[in-house]
């Protein structure tokens, strides 16, 4: 069931919304057990069912959301609960106040069942990273559901919410959408507000919403988006943005020379796309991005070395987790030690790293020069087309524990989607059939900044034309 | 190659207790990975771009210079929220 049919159905008065969040609670009950989407479930969704179907039986004005029961990744801060970025030194912090985009889903009526899986503060592409366990694939429970915000795409994707809110630094919401055959949205950076999220890489990092349908997606994306004076680098959309129609027809580039090194399945599928969208009358052109290949090490730079900044704060002082030594340095040494997964440690160590003296110059001084070189890129792509197409990943859903030891391998999942993070561009991942295995594939569409607008367009056609 | 006495050395500098093992582990990874990274060294950047210093635009946006209390917030809450306190304070150990 999508968003927009249970409005329907709880306008008609076909369905309430604790009979809505009771098939939430049950199904989640069945099914959480395995998957291990959540981390744990809101009991309070009953009480906030009970006001909703109050609020729907008094009538008048509905907040859009109303009723909805929504999955919350947990490095979204919700006031009053536990938010641990799935780490061991947050496990028991809770969270002093609401990110923005919470207070929105609020005001908006909409029902938040829990907090989901991730890989600790956000670093890994499979939730295997996690302090509390993977989560499994909906669609193989011996897969991964990708990562960073896999328990938000396994949540959506096995019908135990109707949506979900993650987090995209470099993917980490697009790669578990296309790996649980969810609609996953990167927005525009400074569309949505990062007030209440938990900074992994604060140049990188957008909040976005991941659900079974466009429409779904593009609903709680214009509830969540919005310009803050909690988050200075959120900006307001410019004025007047002309929507495309249903049926506009666009011109899509592709980076031909960046199709390297992926699954020849997920190849041909991103091919079968094309040609099914050409055959609706759209233009396919080859365009040429030359920086776009140093994509992924800019982001290997930037993104370690913002997140051993942000990451500094967790100490033990202020909040969470406290492992005492000799002195304050210890503290610090073995609250961070003990508190902090593998990887976080990994990418807090190469973070330190790239930012040390004499080292600066060479990796994020120059990553941060070739990253204006890929926005510049982009900048000239869209003067010539509307719309940019790329898979969403190079692989299909692998196995847990495929390449949880190779850091690099699991890194290079990333190769599709941190371009948009990296320039700062909206992405969409729309779910594009199966392979041989049944494991989804995923079809991915960058827009100009702030045109999510179109990529809900063309979006919603791929959707309605999807041979699966 | 990463030697073994750096890695120690940005051990500290990350405030980070991390066994022997563990070390010599990172410092495999960090090689591998820095390896995948330093092919931005053959990227020729243009005489033309500015100067950047960080990775964003420089455009800072300013507010007014008036105290506007975070309502949602009281101070109690975030005092209670750390380890080590007592009523008005956050206990730490001593710095000197």
């Amino acid at each position: 069931m999508t968003i927009i049919e249970a409005q329907k159905q709880l306008r008609a008065g076909e369905l309430t919304a604790g009979q809505l969040v009771e098939r939430c609670l049950a199904k989640i009950e069945a099914d959480n057990p395995k998957l291990n989407a959540f981390l744990e479930v809101f009991k309070e969704a009953r009480e906030q069912a009970a006001a909703a179907d109050a609020l729907i039986k008094r009538g008048g004005e509905w907040p859009p959301l109303l009723g909805i029961p929504l999955a919350i990744k947990d490095n979204i801060l919700i006031e009053g609960r536990i938010a641990s970025a799935a780490s061991r030194i947050l496990q028991n912090y809770r969270a002093s106040y609401d990110a923005t985009v919470i207070k929105k889903l609020k005001a908006a009526g909409a029902i938040l069942l829990g907090r989901t899986n991730m890989d600790e503060f956000a670093m890994g592409s499979s939730t295997e990273h996690s302090a509390f366990g993977p989560t499994k694939n909906p669609h193989d429970p011996t897969r991964t559901p990708g990562g960073s915000s896999g328990g938000s795409a396994a949540a959506v994707a096995a019908g135990l919410a109707l949506g979900a809110l993650g987090s995209d630094t470099g993917g980490s919401i697009r790669q578990p959408a296309s790996f649980c055959g969810v609609v996953g949205l990167k927005p525009t950076y400074g569309a949505v507000s990062r007030s209440g999220l938990m900074a992994m890489a604060s140049s990188l990092d957008q909040i976005g919403p991941l659900t079974t349908s466009v429409a779904d997606a593009e609903l709680l994306f214009q509830t969540i988006a919005g310009r803050d004076p909690l988050d200075a680098t959120s900006v307001a959309p410019p004025a007047g943005a002309i929507s495309p129609s249903p049926e506009a027809k666009f011109k899509i580039g592709v980076p031909e020379d960046f199709l390297v090194g992926l699954g020849e399945e997920v190849l041909i599928n991103f091919r079968q796309t094309l040609a099914r969208l050409q055959a609706l009358g759209h233009e396919i052109q080859n365009i040429s991005l030359p920086y776009l290949k140093y994509s992924l090490a800019c982001y290997y730079i930037i993104m370690p070395a913002e997140s051993s900044t942000n990451l500094a704060r967790f100490d033990g002082v202020r909040y969470g987790d406290y492992q005492a030594g000799e002195n304050l340095f210890a503290d610090y040494a073995q609250t961070r030690g003990a508190g902090f997964g593998p990887e976080v440690r990994r990418r807090i160590m190469l973070g330190t790293y790239v930012l040390s003296a004499g080292y600066y110059d060479a990796y994020y001084g120059r990553a941060v020069r070739v990253r204006q070189l890929i926005q510049n890129d982009f900048a000239a792509a869209f003067r010539q087309v509307a719309l940019i197409a790329l898979p969403t990943a190079p692989t299909t859903a692998f196995k847990i524990g495929e390449k949880v030891s190779d850091p690099l391998q699991m890194y290079l999942e990333d190769i599709f989607t941190v371009p948009a993070n990296i320039s700062g561009v909206p992405a969409l991942s729309i779910p594009s059939g199966r392979d041989a295995r049944g494991l989804p594939f995923g079809f991915q569409l960058f827009a100009p900044p702030f045109g999510e607008a179109a990529l809900f367009a063309l979006g919603k056609q791929v959707e309605q034309h999807d041979l699966a | 190659m990463i030697k073994s006495a750096e890695v120690e050395n940005l051990a500290i500098l990350a405030r980070l207790a991390l066994d022997p093992a563990e070390l010599a582990a990172i410092a495999k990874d960090l090689g591998s990975i820095l390896d995948y990274v330093k092919q931005l060294s053959e990227v020729t950047i243009p005489a033309d771009q500015p100067e950047m210093t960080d990775a964003m635009a420089p455009i800072n946006v300013f507010r007014e210079d008036v105290v506007a209390p975070f309502p949602a917030v009281s101070t109690g809450d975030l005092i209670v929220a750390a380890p080590k306190h007592d009523e008005h304070f956050v206990r730490v150990k001593k710095i000197l």
